[in-house]
């Protein structure tokens, strides 16, 4: 099943702390249950956000990967 | 037909590109054939980085000011107002007063800010050294400060990145010769997985942090602060109470990319990180704090940029030859490690930094290179 | 003390080290401008010192102490003329001192001191530099 993203940004281009903290902020303005999509080129991001979704308590949905850089999906669970 | 170079901003990069601009066309800059105006909200220059120093009761403030009209080069021309929008089509920018400002080449050199609203509690909570009332403001706390939970807390983006990290240590040292370190625990707090964007500093930090004894908590987002409770909440979940709370508030550039449609998110204008253009502009350049390079927004950046942008402006001004100076990222910061230790940091878009072993002699030489700013602020150096 | 031998010690690594990361910390911290700059402050140096110990600059000095009293001398008139100073006319009155002061000069035997003091008359730089110190003169007086 692949999941819609209430919301997605492009952080395509921007390094390291860029992607994550795209994410930290997108899920604080988001609503409880929207998913929120980060895409990064930045290699980083795809253990950097999900340890950051680990350690917030929200709920990371996929990591996916494409040509033009990763997916990294999270929704807001609280 | 006289060429307008405008800049917007008196502050260290604005300066520095007027006063480096005007020292190389002396002659036509002296017959008006090229005019050079820096378009400034403030006529009083600060020495950021002196704020530090100002926290902790060991400079006047007054050592860091001075007038703008006193730091630019002979024809260089001050208007002391504040740019309200940039008409990038008509090449000129609006101000508060209603004057209207041609420019044939904009250099925009706005820098950045405190954002004071985005954390609910922060204005009534917590303390800050990144404004002059703030460092004055901490600098009465401190002298009242007999003991307690000192929590520093990052916000990011802020301007000179390694300031947070002085801060803790020189507040360390500090109250260790005052004899209260047993009765303090210092906390420390950063957004991402380490204490540090950089990864050699966020090693550094590690290991100087856990050595002292200060507190590291990663993965703390600012969420909102309790001032009556004195207690901050990160967005991760974490309460951490304060007897005393340093915040870095996170920063945003300037209003006026967004009410001339020019900026990005947080205010920041997309710029080229070799030629500094903005945008698809070939007239509009974005300098300092205010651009979005990958970058550390520092003086030291501003510096290196101000320059390879006032050769650019040269050729341009002068026989319309193009931009071929580029900016590689390079960047020197000097990091206090207490107060009287110091290290240093140097890098570039291709060369991560490392930190040498922490001494007095680098922090000799950074008391000596905070007069030093003076002549490079005037381009005499 | 007599016969008590000192022990000269070589500096240790970790100052080495220190001197090294001063050094580094320095080259870091420049910008091409500052290079260019204190390039610039080295020619200007360099030439400067290269004139100060070149023999034409001595036999300057030496001629210059010879004439010491004559210029005085003519600095006395300028002060002189400095009482009643007008900028407009100031040029003519300073040419002519520097005749009187040379007729001085040629009723005196020193050849050494009228020789410089007729290319100081003749030259348009010192002709200039006479019209700016008179002009100076009169402005400190106006403010003073």
């Amino acid at each position: 099943m692949v999941e819609e993203a209430s919301r997605t940004i492009d952080a395509r281009g921007s390094f390291c702390p860029g992607p994550l903290m795209e994410m930290i902020r997108a899920i604080k303005a988001a609503e409880i249950g929207d998913v929120v999509a980060v895409l990064s080129n930045d290699s980083g991001s795809r253990t950097d956000i999900p340890k950051w979704a680990q350690k917030a308590g929200q709920e990371l949905v996929a990591v996916q990967s494409g040509e033009e850089g990763d997916s990294i999906l999270v929704r807001k669970v609280k | 037909m006289s060429k307008k170079l405008l800049i917007i901003g008196s502050g260290t990069a604005g300066l520095m590109v007027a006063n480096l601009v005007a020292r190389q066309l002396r002659g036509p800059v002296a017959h008006r054939d090229i005019e050079v105006t820096v378009l400034g909200e403030r006529d009083e220059y600060v020495y950021q980085p002196g704020f530090l120093y100002v926290a902790f009761d060991l400079w006047e403030p007054d050592s860091l000011r001075r007038k703008v009209a006193d730091l630019l080069s002979p024809g260089v021309r001050f208007v002391h107002d504040r740019a309200e929008r940039i008409d990038a089509a008509a090449q000129s920018v609006t101000t508060r007063t209603g004057q209207t400002l041609q420019y044939d080449y904009l250099v925009i050199a706005t820098g950045s800010q405190l954002n004071l609203t985005e954390i609910p509690g922060l204005e009534e909570g917590a303390h800050w050294f990144y404004t002059l009332e703030g460092a004055l403001r901490l600098r009465e706390a401190l002298k009242s400060f007999e003991g307690g939970r000192l929590v520093l807390s990052v916000g990011i983006p802020h301007k000179c990145p390694v300031a947070p990290v002085e801060f803790t240590m020189m507040f360390d040292d500090w109250a260790r010769a005052r004899g209260i370190r047993e009765k303090t625990e210092i906390t420390y707090t950063y957004p991402v997985a380490r204490p540090h964007t950089i990864a050699s500093v966020a090693d550094f930090a590690d290991r100087e942090f856990t050595a002292r004894g200060i507190e590291i908590e990663t993965f703390f987002n600012m969420d909102s602060i309790d001032a009556q409770g004195k207690v901050l909440h990160s967005q991760e979940g974490t309460d951490v109470p304060y007897d005393l709370l340093v915040a870095i508030p996170p920063h945003m550039g300037d209003t006026l990319g967004a009410a001339s449609g020019l900026a990005e998110k947080g205010n920041w204008y997309p710029t080229d990180r070799n030629l500094l253009r903005v945008g698809a502009y070939k007239n509009i350049f974005a300098v300092g704090d205010t651009t979005n390079i990958p970058v550390s927004k520092a003086g030291s950046v501003a510096h290196f940029e101000s320059e390879v942008l006032a050769d650019n402006l040269v050729g341009l001004l002068t026989d319309g030859r193009e931009p071929g100076h580029a900016y590689t990222g390079r960047a020197f910061c000097f990091i206090e490690t207490g107060l009287e230790q110091a290290t240093y940091i140097s890098f570039d878009f291709a060369h991560p930094p490392t930190v040498p072993t922490p001494s007095r002699s680098i922090h000799l030489f950074k008391q000596t290179y905070n007069r030093i700013h003076w002549a490079n602020l005037k381009a005499v150096m | 003390m007599p016969g008590e031998t000192k022990e000269y010690q070589t500096p240790s690594p970790e100052l080495s080290v220190e001197g090294l990361n001063v050094v580094n910390a320095v080259f870091a911290s420049l910008t091409p401008h500052m290079v260019a700059r204190f390039g610039e402050v080295a020619e200007s140096a360099t030439t400067a010192l290269d004139y100060l110990v070149s023999p034409e600059l001595l036999s300057l000095l030496r001629r210059t102490q010879e004439v010491a009293p004559l210029l005085e001398q003519g600095l006395s008139v300028l002060a002189a003329l400095g009482a009643a100073i007008d900028i407009e006319s100031a040029a003519p009155r300073v040419e002519a001192a520097a005749r009187a002061a040379r007729k001085e000069a040629e009723q005196s035997s020193r050849s050494v001191g009228l020789f410089a003091l007729r290319r100081l008359q003749k030259d348009p730089g010192m002709q200039y530099a006479l019209r700016f110190l008179l002009s100076f003169a009169a402005n400190l007086r106006q403010n003073a």
